[in-house]
C-alpha cells in the first residue's frame, strides 16, 4: 500500500487497527513493526479499487485523504486554485482587450480625438503582457482545480 | 437528501463546464493577441482644419505608417518609414499620395513639419508634432476620414 511517510503510516496503521485488532490510540506503535506486518485493509481496500477501475478512473489511496490534515490541506489548495483562477479572469478584464482585424490592433476612433495623446508599442506591449499574464492564471487555476476536484470525486467514491 | 445530492452534483458540473469555457475562451483571445504582428490599425475622422491625437512611435526601431485617404474625389494613399529618437526629432523616407508621387524625407522635432500626404488634393497630411510625436492634420474645408496602419 503506497504511504507517503511514517506519520501517514501510523495514521493509516491506526485507523485500520482500530477496526481490526485490539490496538488502541494510547499505544505506542513502531514503524519498524508496521512495514514488516501485512496491512489487513488489503483485502478490503480491492473492492473501491476494482470498482473505480470499472469506472475508468485510477485509484488513488484513500488514506491519502483520510487524516484532517490532509484535507484541510486538500481545501486550502481548492481555495488557492480557485484565487488563480479568478485573478487571471480579473487581469482579462483589466487589459486594454484591443479588437484584432485585418490582422493588427485596432484602436477605437475615438482614442483619435484631438488633444490626446498615445502610445502604439506601449498599448500592445501591455496587451500582450496581460493576455499571456491572464492564460497563464487562468490555465493553472483551471487545471489545478480539475486535479483537485478529481480528486475530491474519488474520495467520494472510495468512501 | 437525494435531490440535494443532485443539485450538488449539477451544480458541480456547472462550475466544471463555466472554468473550462472560460479558461478556452482566455486562451483563444492570449493565443490571437500573441500570434498578431505588432501592427495598429488606426481609423480618423478629422473635420475642416482639425488634428489628430498624437501618436508616439516606437523608438529607434523602423515603424512602418501607411495611410489612405477615403472620401470621394479626394482618394489617395501615401506611406512613410520612420525613425523616432526619443526626445531629439522624426525621421523618414517615403512615397507620397498622388497626383504626385514624389519620395518625401527629412527629419524634424518641429511642430509642423510635413512628412507624407495622403489624399489626392494634399490636403490632408501627416505632420511632425513633437520631436516624439506626429499627428495627422486635415487642410481641407470637409470633413476628412481614413485610416492609417502601423507596423513596427
Amino acid at each position: 500500500m503506497p504511504t507517503r511517510d511514517g506519520q501517514s503510516i501510523k495514521d493509516v496503521a491506526r485507523a485500520n487497527a482500530g477496526a481490526k485488532s485490539p490496538t488502541t490510540d494510547h499505544e505506542v506503535i513502531r514503524s519498524a513493526t508496521l512495514l514488516k506486518r501485512p496491512f489487513p485493509c488489503a483485502s478490503v481496500e480491492k473492492a473501491p479499487d476494482q470498482r473505480n477501475q470499472s469506472r475508468g478512473v485510477s485509484p488513488i489511496p484513500s488514506e491519502e485523504f483520510s487524516t484532517p490534515r490532509s484535507r484541510f490541506r486538500g481545501r486550502v489548495l481548492l481555495a488557492v486554485f480557485g484565487l488563480i483562477f479568478a485573478l487571471g479572469v480579473l487581469v482579462q478584464f483589466a487589459a486594454p482587450r484591443l479588437k484584432i482585424e485585418h490582422g493588427a490592433f485596432v484602436i477605437p476612433s475615438d482614442s483619435m480625438s484631438a488633444g490626446k495623446e498615445f502610445h502604439p508599442a506601449e498599448i500592445v506591449g501591455r496587451e500582450r503582457r496581460m493576455q499571456e499574464l491572464s492564460a497563464a492564471l487562468t490555465l493553472a487555476g483551471a487545471l489545478g482545480l480539475a486535479v483537485q476536484y478529481r480528486r475530491v470525486s474519488v474520495r467520494r467514491q472510495n468512501a | 437528501m437525494q435531490a440535494l445530492r443532485r443539485i450538488s452534483t449539477f451544480a458541480r458540473l456547472f462550475a466544471a463546464v463555466c472554468v473550462t469555457v472560460v479558461t478556452f475562451t482566455i486562451m483563444a483571445h492570449a493565443v490571437q493577441t500573441v500570434v498578431t504582428p505588432n501592427a495598429l490599425y488606426v481609423t480618423y475622422s478629422l473635420a475642416a482644419g482639425a488634428n489628430s491625437a498624437a501618436v508616439t512611435p516606437a523608438s529607434s526601431t523602423p515603424v512602418l505608417v501607411m495611410g489612405v485617404q477615403n472620401n470621394t474625389g479626394y482618394r489617395g494613399v501615401g506611406e512613410v518609414t520612420l525613425l523616432h529618437v526619443p526626445s531629439s526629432f522624426l525621421e523618414w523616407t517615403g512615397i507620397e499620395s498622388p497626383y504626385n508621387a514624389a519620395i518625401t524625407s527629412g527629419y524634424s522635432g518641429s511642430a509642423g513639419t510635413h512628412i507624407v500626404y495622403l489624399d489626392y488634393s494634399h490636403l490632408v497630411d501627416i505632420q511632425v508634432h513633437t520631436a516624439d510625436t506626429f499627428i495627422i492634420h486635415n487642410g481641407n474645408t470637409i470633413a476628412m476620414s481614413g485610416h492609417v496602419t502601423l507596423v513596427w
